[in-house]
């Protein structure tokens, strides 16, 4: 590789990956590493901010509202298998013998493309306690099912994990059947003649090969729940009632921006990374060491 | 009979997708006393009302301008800059560049909130608040990462040896080879992450709301969220409000349906 070597390659090379590198350092790392810092202090903008070790995340350990959010994380994590068993069994569905694959991985994929904030004021205006589905529930006389998805402390989640799931199947069927487009047809073809049923195909043939693509998403959907909620949380609930919807990226947001505890939105931000690196770090350990282990 | 069968399942499944999009139509359009009489069924009037209140009420119009201004914004830097470095990272394969790629990629995972907090701090004490081209430059940076990865696969396949040396040999230096090779070749990757960036950033409420105090500098997705969660609004004022809201979005992915699946597909084709 030889094209470009002359006297005037390192300023052709600060031109190209230059403004990469400086406005991912000014965004992304130069802001963390300072919240990194400031969290070991009692962090206020525009005064002096004194030293105070890990006080901000004893607090922040210590306090009512974080070990409620945890829980709410929790129990949103649930949603998991929901959210990759649909869209592969959708993919299996649209993979063979059905008319226009392309027009229904189409539809189901419209809602991915609205953010989680346009998800959610399109689902506050028809979920509303006077909104269209309590509306027609009451018509039908199913008086009884028309509930305040939004403002019960128990509905909130639950109705959360499903609007997750409406908003992100799409993404998922189109990562998955271009997985599963790379599988060689005539593994399925002879796996029927053989007499296996669409169960046994999912399972022992699908699956196993687009294992990769599985895990992608996984990732996405566990690194999503954890750390990007805010979109949904703050249009369709706020965080409420109560509580009972806030994540954790909407905690920090509001311990800024509403009561401006600085200070512990630091340590939160601090724990939100370490669940970054205990998401990601610990499975990449674990493969690296396999592959110690087997080669 | 099979093909009957699934197809009818999978049309099944369409439903649920259709339907809000539907109900948040017919609410829109129809009057008060046609929704109260029968909300689920199609509508037997037609009125504006609705979608104008929620026009003039939420001010969507100076949204919808201040979105737009951001979302160019982010659009033009995040492509530009990511296909420079792409293009950068695909020319030169030392281990210390693919160890500084990884370092930009993996900022795509960084929770937007723990960055966004001292920057809005830094930006609150420069004054750099309240001003739509400072955040659409945020909106252009957070996405170079993923950019970056993105661009840089695609020029993984596309972009071989032969291509770069037959361009050497004609004497090309490295920005010329980039300014009449890699950039017309990137053109399907690069429409890809235009149309990603695009609904990204207008979509984007965490960023917006920090930066932008001053309710004339409002994008459409603050402006309507502010509107449907007043208690004086009815729910067909809601839906409009949605609807507006929701638009421009859908009308992105009327045109750029195929960039849009590619893109969310990692660059991978369809």
């Amino acid at each position: 590789m030889r094209w470009g070597r002359d006297r005037a390659e390192p300023a052709r090379s600060a031109l190209l990956v230059g403004p990469a590198v400086l406005l991912v350092a000014a965004i992304l790392y130069g802001p963390t590493l300072y919240v990194g810092f400031q969290s070991f202090f009692d962090w206020r903008p525009n005064s002096p901010s004194p030293f105070v070790g890990l006080d901000n995340y004893l607090t922040v350990l210590g306090s009512d509202s974080f070990q409620t959010v945890m829980w709410n994380q929790f129990v949103l994590i649930l949603g998991l298998p929901l959210w990759v068993i649909v869209p592969l069994m959708i993919t299996f569905l649209l993979h063979k013998d059905v008319k226009a694959p392309g027009l229904w991985r189409t539809i189901y994929f419209v809602p991915a493309v609205l953010s989680p904030a346009l998800v959610g004021i399109l689902f506050r205006a028809l979920l509303g306690s006077d909104g269209v589905v309590n509306a027609g529930l009451r018509k039908i006389g199913l008086d009884w099912l028309a509930l305040g998805w939004l403002t019960e402390p128990h509905l909130v989640k639950p109705v959360i994990i499903v609007l997750i799931l409406w908003a992100q199947v799409g993404v998922g069927v189109v990562i998955f059947s271009a997985a599963l487009s790379a599988v060689p047809e005539e593994l399925f073809e002879a796996a029927e003649l053989d007499g296996a049923g669409w169960w046994t195909r999912l399972t022992r043939i699908a699956v196993p090969s687009i294992k990769d693509a599985i895990w992608l998403w996984v990732g996405f959907q566990v690194i999503a729940i954890f750390l990007f909620m805010f979109g949904w949380v703050y249009v369709l609930t706020g965080g409420g009632p109560g509580l009972a919807s806030t994540t954790i990226d909407f905690l920090v947001y509001q311990e800024v921006f509403r009561f401006g505890f600085f200070p512990t939105a630091a340590a939160m931000s601090m724990l939100m990374v370490l669940v970054l690196l205990a998401l990601f770090g610990v499975p990449a350990a674990l493969v690296r060491r396999r592959m110690r282990g087997t080669s | 009979m099979r093909v009957t069968l699934r197809t009818s399942v999978a049309a099944l499944l369409a439903i649920p997708f259709l339907v809000p999009f539907f109900f948040l139509i017919t609410m829109s359009i129809r009057t008060e006393a046609d929704y109260r009489a029968d909300p689920v069924g199609l509508p037997t009037t037609f009125t504006w009302d609705h979608l104008t209140d929620a026009w003039e009420r939420a001010d969507l119009g100076s949204g919808l301008v201040n979105s737009l201004i951001t979302s160019a914004v982010g659009v033009v830097v995040a492509c530009l800059v990511s296909m420079a470095a792409a293009y950068w990272f695909s020319i030169h394969r030392t281990r210390r560049a693919d160890r500084l790629r990884w370092a930009i990629v993996v900022g795509y995972a960084f929770p937007a909130v723990i960055w966004l907090i001292p920057l809005f701090v830094i930006a609150a004490r420069n004054g750099l608040t309240n001003n739509l081209i400072v955040l659409g430059l945020v909106y252009g940076a957070s996405n170079i990462p993923f950019g970056v990865y993105m661009i840089h696969s695609f020029y993984r396949q596309v972009l071989r040896s032969e291509i770069m040396d037959a361009a050497a040999l004609d004497g090309a230096g490295t920005l010329q080879t980039f300014r009449w090779i890699a950039l017309p070749l990137a053109r399907p990757a690069v429409a890809a992450l235009a149309a990603l960036v695009f609904v990204w950033s207008f979509g984007d409420l965490l960023f917006a709301v920090t930066f932008l105090q001053d309710s004339s500098k409002w994008t459409i997705p603050i402006a309507a969220a502010t509107l449907v969660s007043r208690q004086t609004i009815t729910p067909q004022g809601q839906a409009a409000a949605a609807l507006v809201a929701l638009a421009p979005s859908l009308v992105v992915v009327l045109v750029a349906q195929r960039a849009l699946v590619r893109g969310f597909g990692g660059g991978s084709a369809d």
